[in-house]
């Protein structure tokens, strides 16, 4: 991979913070945008902004048409079909779409089980789900290395389960989890399996074809699209027996005053406009990775995880959080008697974002023993240089919070 | 000197020590000058909500003059606390609500806070006011 002209697709990377070169390692947070996307948002709005799926009119057209080949594009993507992608603003909405969806089927006296390393997003739907209908909230707990244990699964599988809701990639410890093994043992257990793939999307084998799993949610703007664009992919034979739960314009066969028919998947789960000029960015953001190759982006993800893993151990009294067998995206760090935030604010004073707190994984957080930690989240187009500049300046930040300097 | 002027001269300081590395070893040097805040003081009455960490506050006036202490975990709020300490302890309370809190917007302190936190730096100005 030609680094540098990646980056010239980036050209917000290319900026002073505070005087100095910024040094992008919130990744995880959000990805950056490249060029082919800003320049598709502008040319939507230039050229072909129509509200889809209602008008005759050439620019409605298109808009329609954009937004369909999309879906396309997301559904090629995932090795799905188009009528199995419901586009939504996100990974939360999408798992809080799914929560609702699947609320009606839950049994009160089964089990949903859920990994101890999701995001928020990924755990309170279904323990809003288990508080409504009755059924039993079970959590798969994380070792020391920060993995779950397949064994324990299947041990906790024993009982009946109506569902797995399990993470891609661990957005704290960039912990990479075996979706595929752990959907084979959900579904001998006659368990559908919902996987948060927010931060898992950058992953070559996230093909549905390979791992099988019943759902997937994930976010565009982790993949360099515009904010409020999600998917959430069913199923077909799964989606179609589930009845919608949003109402409105362009859900609908045909209605009357007193009732409804649905429409043809997946539109009757996108009741109201469609924000489709996000979609038609992910649609871009998705073409974009895959010209640069989503294994070369899986393999320098990797590498440069592995990298950051290695210089922050060799930094005294760091810790890093977790010791999986592959991660990816994400490592969480903590320095003995230093506050995080104070560190994280160093570090932005020399032009370096990094996020601090608990990053929406607060049980983890603190089922690893910490209230806060800070995590710096390497993407394809960072170097190897930027991360080196990252370790002096770790140094440098602790020596001074410890006041051996300033 | 006015309590305007005294800020305008704090200004002055800070911005002289250098780029805002600089000025924050000074906050994380001002943090040791805090005088530790008793364990009892530290609960739910004395907590500021909208920090991103625990900030406690205690504050009270005498002959119409603003004493307040406090205490956070984090160093640098601590040197944020010590430097307003600086400014308004035993000042007149009457001057302080008249006084416009520009030093951390007219230094690179300011530029440097998170949003998060600067929401939390305007609480305690906020509080410090009311």
């Amino acid at each position: 991979m030609d680094v540098q002209a990646v980056r010239e697709q980036f050209p917000i990377l290319n900026q002073r913070i505070h005087g100095r070169s910024l040094i992008y390692l919130d990744n995880a947070a959000t990805l950056q945008m490249p060029e082919r996307v800003l320049e598709s948002i502008t040319m939507q709005y230039r050229a072909a902004n129509g509200n889809v799926h209602r008008g005759v009119h050439t620019l409605s057209q298109r808009s329609t048409q954009r937004m369909e080949w999309a879906r396309q594009v997301v559904a090629d993507y995932i090795d799905a079909a188009p009528e199995e992608i419901v586009f939504t603003s996100g990974t939360t909405d999408s798992i809080n779409l799914l929560a609702k969806l699947l609320e009606p089927t839950i049994d009160p006296g089964s089990q949903i089980i859920v990994s101890g390393m999701e995001h928020h997003s990924n755990l309170l739907p279904w323990q809003e789900v288990c508080r409504n209908t009755g059924a039993e909230l079970v959590i798969l707990q994380v070792n020391e290395a920060g993995e779950v244990s397949l064994e324990e699964l299947e041990m906790i599988l024993k009982k009946k389960t109506a569902l797995v809701a399990v993470t891609w990639v661990s957005n704290l410890l960039g912990t990479i989890n075996p979706i595929r093994e752990i959907t084979q043992m959900a579904h001998r257990a006659g368990a559908v399996v919902c996987v948060d793939g927010a931060q898992g999307m950058k992953q070559a084998d996230i093909s549905t074809r390979k791992a099988d799993y019943d759902f997937l949610a994930f976010s565009g703007h982790k993949l360099g699209s515009l904010t409020g664009i999600g998917v959430l992919y069913g199923k077909k034979e799964r989606l179609e027996n589930l009845y919608p739960v949003r109402f409105g314009g362009g859900m609908i066969a045909s209605t009357g005053y007193y009732d409804f028919q649905p429409g043809n998947l997946p539109q009757c789960f996108e009741a109201g406009t469609p924000n489709y000029t996000g979609a038609i960015s992910l649609g871009e953001a998705l073409c974009f990775l895959q010209e640069i190759g989503i294994e070369k982006i899986q393999c320098r993800e990797e590498e440069l995880t592995a990298l950051v893993v290695k210089l922050l151990q060799e930094i005294d009294s760091v810790h890093v959080l977790g010791n999986p067998d592959r991660r990816s995206g994400a490592v969480s760090f903590a320095v003995k008697g230093v506050h995080p935030f104070d560190l994280g604010s160093l570090l932005d004073a020399q032009g370096i974002a990094v996020r601090t707190g608990h990053m929406c994984a607060q049980p983890l957080v603190e089922h690893l023993g910490y209230t806060s930690v800070l995590r710096v989240s390497p993407a394809f187009y960072n170097t190897r240089e930027e991360l080196s500049v990252m370790q002096d300046t770790i140094r440098r930040g602790i020596e001074i919070l410890r006041g051996k300097r300033g | 000197m006015t309590l305007s002027e005294k800020q305008n001269r704090m200004i002055a300081e800070i911005n002289a020590l250098g780029d805002c590395f600089e000025q924050y070893s000074y906050l994380i040097y001002k943090s040791s000058e805090l005088p530790p805040m008793p364990e009892d003081l530290r609960d739910e009455e004395h907590l500021v909500r909208g920090c991103q960490s625990e900030l406690w506050l205690e504050k009270k006036s005498e002959e119409g003059r603003l004493y307040f202490t406090g205490w956070t975990d984090t160093l640098i709020l601590r040197g944020v606390l010590q430097v307003l300490r600086d400014l308004l302890v035993g000042e007149r309370i009457e001057e302080i609500r008249d006084l416009e809190i520009s030093l951390f917007e007219k230094t690179e302190l300011g530029a440097t806070f998170t949003s998060d936190r600067n929401t939390g730096v305007q609480t305690i100005l906020r509080m410090l006011k009311s």
